[in-house]
């Protein structure tokens, strides 16, 4: 059985097997309740999220948050640490600026680094406006599969808009979104991992004569304009969606940070 | 977690078995399982919707979509919610989709009916695929024409949206106050 619905601002696809109508259709309802879940705490468009909270008032109070952003900060950081700061969701203000996130706020350059978060409480050195996207819709995938196995699914996979996992028994053929080309490319085969895929070219475009993307570099403030695919298979989606930043940029497949994950990243050429 | 590449299959007799027929994501929905998804357990009136051109100017006006809106697409549920279908023609993606309003005009849900992305839309370089022409699929691992796990850039659901919001405009000026 399959569904498709808008959220996180992309196609979010379920397709469950091996399960009778009911129960399949129960198990979707629970997995796409759990990425609205991820969706109203963590989006950047939304003030009252918990994402807008911490940027208007973590520098000045506690934050209370959703148990899953704090999972999703903690992640990040870990993974800012372990890519030495490659990955970093402290992008927002260069996206703002260019008109790729809501309001254009001149604000300085943030960090995840900037955030401590302890039993639900998030607080912040200065202001500090982050996005998620590099890594939310993942964590998304993952909480919808956590969802359909609680629900006694055991084949399954989600896909948010390119960033996809499968559980079950049987590898599934996974494909490569290749805009350019007549058909996606076939890329392997996939069993009970995540695949994560980064590139530009929907997010590329002109800003005030300047080339820009949605894919920027933490150090320089930099946007990526190379127009091959980054890719991440990883046993968690959020991961793998975090690493295509850390490979988009770097371009090397053998940093340590993937071995660390046990994460396969590969990169496919632009046709 | 297990990962062989494309590349690995190459190598082995297996790589004839899994190539892509015409492949592209989408999916296919029909309207009464739409209806039960997004209204389980009610049944359905089809009620088409008369709009003037004011209305559809209206329309266009507020929701920046052009396509013309078909008015025999709308039902009422027995418990006086609504159920509308409607097509958005994207740059990269044909999407049509149900909307389900609840009787108070707050949206129920929306399910996407049919999804079809676009490629070749320039020069295709399908190097890959020439070289399991001639060659047949039937295998354990038999390729649907859908493709379920499409990896790659996050396509925007904005005409989505856009669709939406058009059809939100028309509750307003001609479903709200309907008997």
């Amino acid at each position: 059985m399959n569904a498709m619905r808008p959220l996180l601002g992309t196609y979010v696809r379920i397709s469950v097997h091996g399960a009778p109508a009911a129960l399949c259709a129960k198990a979707m309802d629970a997995a796409f309740d759990a990425i609205t879940l991820v969706q109203t705490h963590m989006s950047a468009f939304n003030p009252d999220s918990d994402l807008g909270r911490i940027r208007r008032l973590a520098h000045l109070e506690p934050i209370t948050v959703h148990p899953w952003t704090q999972d999703v900060i903690e992640l990040a950081q870990a993974v800012h640490a372990q890519s030495e700061g490659l990955f970093d969701p402290g992008v927002a203000p260069q996206l703002a600026g260019w008109g790729l996130l809501p309001d254009g706020l001149s604000e300085a350059a943030a960090s995840i680094t900037q955030l401590s978060v302890n039993h639900g409480q998030v607080t912040s050195t200065a202001p500090c406006h982050i996005d998620l996207g590099g890594i939310a819709k993942g964590f998304a995938v993952d909480r919808a599969i956590d969802a359909l196995q609680a629900c006694g699914i055991t084949s399954a996979s989600v896909n948010a808009g390119g960033d996809l996992r499968v559980i079950g028994p049987t590898p599934e053929p996974i494909y490569l979104r290749q805009p350019r080309a007549a058909e996606p490319v076939f890329a392997g085969l996939l069993q009970d991992g995540a695949c994560a895929t980064s590139a530009i070219y929907f997010s590329q475009q002109a800003h005030a004569g300047q080339t820009i993307s949605a894919l920027v570099n933490p150090r320089s403030q930099q946007p990526l304009l190379c127009p091959d695919s980054f890719s991440v298979i990883a046993p968690l989606c959020a991961v793998a969606d975090a690493l295509t930043k850390v490979l988009a940029l770097t371009r090397n497949t053998a940093l340590p940070c993937f071995a660390h994950y046990n994460a396969q990243p590969f990169i496919t050429a632009a046709t | 977690m297990n990962w062989t590449p494309a590349s690995a299959l190459l190598m082995l007799p297996m790589a004839a078995l899994v190539a892509p027929t015409l492949a592209h994501a989408r999916i296919n929905i029909g309207t009464e399982e739409a209806q039960q998804r997004l209204f389980p357990g009610q049944k359905f009136t089809p009620s088409p919707v008369f709009l003037t051109e004011v209305q559809r100017d209206k329309m266009r006006e507020l929701s920046s979509v052009r396509e013309p809106f078909k008015s025999e697409r709308v039902w009422r549920s027995a418990n006086g919610g609504w159920f509308i279908i409607d097509e958005v023609l994207g740059k990269h993606e044909m999407v049509k989709y149900a909307l389900a309003i609840l009787p108070n005009g707050s949206i129920k849900g929306i399910e996407v009916m049919e999804y079809v992305e676009s490629y070749g839309y320039e020069v295709a370089d399908d190097a890959w695929r020439q070289q399991f022409v001639g060659k047949t699929i039937d295998a354990p691992l038999k390729l649907k024409q859908d493709i379920q796990n499409l990896s790659g850039a996050t396509l925007s659901c904005k005409h989505l949206t856009d669709g939406v919001k058009r059809l939100m405009v028309m509750y307003e000026l001609a479903l709200k106050n309907a008997k």
